[in-house]
């Protein structure tokens, strides 16, 4: 009975043998040159034995071997191996799916073999299968034979284990090889993918590229480029087609890269660097970074661009373009050195049109892995605005504390005026009531005098009337300022008033020997004031040193000043001075350090407050047996009522 | 005997008016008494006095309005201010008012003669 045969061996002389050996045999025939056609073959044709010559072009003996028994319709078939380098390779057939094998010797040898094999194929299940490979102590071990197997299983080792997927296609397209990598890329069985169309996988625009590039007659090497990479089983790819001219004649092989991960990393970076892109132009303010040397603008947001270019110095250009030539004035890179960090500082920018402007910078120093700075980030903040509004706040605050403060000048005064007043009517009017009782017994004293008396009443009578002077003269200057007077004011020459005032008490210094010593300035000017009342206040001071200097040298020197917007006027004299513990109350009312009957208490009170009415000041500086001085000021125009400062300086 | 020369105190202290009576009668003149304005105005039409000392500050009427009325009544009287008030410019102030004397509460009897006999003697 007839076996229906298929001989695949790429050798013709073989392929004939074996084809007319079995044709004898009465056994239908098929033959293939390569695995390819054989492939095609065994899609419409099923044989009960195959014989598969392992070395081949394109599809090995081994790969085709794998491809028919993983065939479901080709379960059954017989298979055998014709091995050329059985010698060789120490081939495990029946691991390759194989029934047997036989080792290609001689003509005759072979005839025999195959007749075995038939023999063997016919066996029912084939329970006598053979695990030995027919004829191998018939063929003798080449040395090169061995050594291009052995390379070949390094190339093959190397190829299983590429993560590069390495496709090899014929001439006609037809896939004849594919690394575990490839045919994992691809997604298809390795028995599917062999002899398939290569462009078959893939599809769409992948599909439509590749067959372009591959329809190009170009001799350049091809190439599916990262920058513009193909779909392959959902993956983008490059590929990098090799054209390779071997045994079974021309073929390419195609180096499949998988760059998915790399291109969505590149356009994860991409979508974040136009996220940065996006937020730095956002910001309104000025943002560029620059190179740490020469200052080169590596970036820069549209505002820094329009605001910073053209003005004086920094940075002039836009981002890739040579740097500015001389480094900003404020000298980033100098200030992130020093201080190894960042800094924030404020900036004048002088400006073209001479409107200054202030700007707040920010300045972030980017170091390499030794710490030295190679790029600076800066930005800019234009507070301009914000320090007029600062200063504006500071003027106000300013004028509205000085507003307070005059108005408290002007309560202190107003408050002070009021006392002065109100004790200045409580004064006149005490003053009326004890004057006319002092009146009436002075007046029956001095009546009494008349009569004839002895003179031991004569004197108590003269006692009287002394005790109704004195008490008469306190009366008297206690209201002096309860006089509601006007307030007099003229231009007064100081000195010509002095030497008036000091001309009434002339005859009193003389008897005391006190003599007055004048430092008049010649520039002084005339001053707004009551004439009467600064006399008061010379009269009352010159008494008071008079008083003051009951023994040893008695000098009192006048010294005047002009000053700023005033008068300056220094009493000085050389008597016993003031005791410290006494300077802050000797211009309050009723202090007197005289014997009882000497003072009032009211001299100095009564200058103090004829200095303040001119809006002066006073002080005294004093040691204690060492004379007094007093430095009074006296403005050379008067104020308005109520804007005068307390006329004390402490 | 020679008529003695009139006097008019016009106080609204009656102490005081009486001390004065004491001293000026004492140095010969003749006097009258008015403790207000009314009746000082009455004395002076009644008994024409040729000099009056006047108290400024007083009840009812005060010295100003005396010295007013009083100098419709008698151009000529000497009028002699007798007051505790001590305000500046008082003198001019007396002295537009037909005051001929300014003198100052505590009195100084003194003074008081001084002035009255040079107005004496003005009259002789």
């Amino acid at each position: 009975m007839g076996r229906k045969i298929l001989v695949v061996d790429n050798h013709p002389m073989v392929l004939k043998l074996i084809a007319n050996l079995l044709e004898k045999g009465e056994h239908e025939v098929r033959t293939a040159e390569d695995g390819l056609s054989a492939l095609d073959i065994l899609k419409s044709y099923v044989p009960d034995i195959i014989f598969v010559d392992l070395v081949m072009p394109n599809i090995s003996g081994e790969k085709l071997c794998r491809i028919i028994r993983n065939m479901p319709h080709l379960q059954g078939v017989f298979l055998v191996i014709l091995s050329a380098i059985a010698a060789e390779e120490e081939l495990d057939f029946a691991a390759l799916g194989a029934d047997a094998c036989i080792a290609k010797g001689s003509m005759t040898n072979l005839a025999r073999h195959v007749a075995r094999v038939l023999e063997l194929a016919s066996s029912a299940d084939g329970q006598e299968k053979s695990r030995d490979i027919l004829g191998l102590d018939e063929v003798a071990t080449r040395e090169i034979t061995r050594e291009l197997l052995s390379s070949r299983k390094h190339f093959e080792v190397i190829l299983r284990n590429m993560s590069e997927g390495i496709l090899e296609f014929a001439a006609n397209r037809k896939i004849i090889f594919a690394n575990p990598a490839a045919l994992t890329l691809v997604g298809i069985p390795e028995e599917m993918l062999l002899g398939s169309e290569f462009t078959e996988i893939f599809c769409g625009h992948s599909l439509e590229a590749v067959s372009a590039l591959l329809k190009d007659p170009g001799e350049s090497p091809k190439k599916i480029s990262e920058e513009a990479p193909v779909l392959l089983n959902g993956r983008q790819v490059s590929l990098q087609f090799l054209p390779v001219t071997g045994e079974g004649g021309a073929s390419t092989i195609v180096i499949i890269h998988d760059v998915t991960t790399r291109k969505q990393a590149e356009e994860k970076i991409s979508e974040q660097n136009k996220f940065l892109n996006k937020l730095i132009e956002s910001l309104p303010h000025p943002f560029f970074v620059v190179e740490a040397e020469g200052y080169r603008v590596l970036l820069a947001n549209s505002s820094a661009q329009r605001h910073l270019i053209g003005l004086a110095d920094y940075p002039r250009q836009v981002p890739g373009e040579v740097a500015c030539k001389a480094p900003p004035p404020y000298a980033p890179l100098d200030r992130v050195q020093q201080g190894k960090d960042s800094f924030l500082m404020e900036y004048v920018e002088p400006g073209r049109d001479g409107q200054e402007t202030t700007h707040e910078i920010h300045a972030h120093p980017i170091f390499d892995k030794k710490g030295k700075v190679t790029q600076i980030i800066e930005y800019r903040l234009d507070i301009t605005e914000r320090k007029k509004a600062e200063q504006a706040l500071r003027d106000s605050r300013d004028a509205l504390e000085k507003a307070l403060d005059n108005l408290r000048v002007a309560q202190q005064v107003a408050i002070r005026q009021e006392k002065l007043a109100s004790i200045g009517t409580l004064a006149s009017g005490v003053a009326h009531e004890i004057l006319n009782p002092l009146n009436i017994i002075g007046t029956l004293a001095q009546v009494m005098q008349l009569e004839k008396i002895p003179a031991s009443m004569r004197k108590n009578l003269d006692e009287m009337l002394a005790q109704i002077k004195r008490a008469t003269k306190i009366t008297n200057s206690l209201r002096t300022f309860s006089h509601q007077h006007a307030f007099e004011v003229r231009m007064v020459d100081v000195h010509a008033l002095f030497d008036k005032t000091a001309a009434l008490l002339e005859h009193d210094l003389n008897l005391d020997n006190v003599r007055v010593e004048r430092h008049y300035a010649h520039d002084l000017p005339r001053i707004e004031a009551d004439e009467d009342q600064l006399a008061q206040v010379f009269l009352n001071l010159v008494s008071n040193a008079r008083d003051a200097m009951p023994a040893g040298e008695k000098r009192i020197i006048i010294e005047t000043r002009a000053k700023d917007d005033g008068v300056e006027i220094r009493f000085r004299d050389t008597g016993i001075g003031i005791d410290p513990v006494e300077v802050d109350k000797i211009f309050d009312p009723f202090f007197t350090t005289k014997d009882p009957g000497r003072g009032t208490g009211l001299g100095l009170w009564i200058v103090y407050s004829i200095i303040e009415n001119h809006c002066g000041t006073i002080r005294v500086e004093s040691e204690k047996g060492n004379g007094a001085e007093f430095v009074i000021f006296l403005p050379t125009h008067l104020p308005g009522r109520g804007e005068c400062p307390p006329a004390v300086e402490k | 005997m020679k008529k003695k020369i009139k006097i008019l105190i016009v106080d609204d202290e009656y102490a005081f008016c009486r001390s004065l009576k004491i001293f000026l009668e004492k140095i010969g003149f003749e006097t009258f008494i008015a403790t207000n304005g009314e009746h000082a105005l009455d004395i002076v039409r009644e008994e024409k006095p040729a000099i009056m000392t006047l108290d400024i500050r007083m009840p009812g009427l005060n010295g100003y309005d005396i010295l007013q009325k009083v100098k419709r009544l008698h151009p000529d009287l000497f009028i002699v201010v007798v007051t505790a008030i001590d305000v500046p410019n008082m003198e001019e102030m007396l002295d537009h008012s037909g005051a001929h004397a300014l003198l100052h509460k505590p009195i100084d009897l003194q003074k008081l003669s001084d002035t009255l006999y040079g107005f004496v003697g003005h009259l002789l």
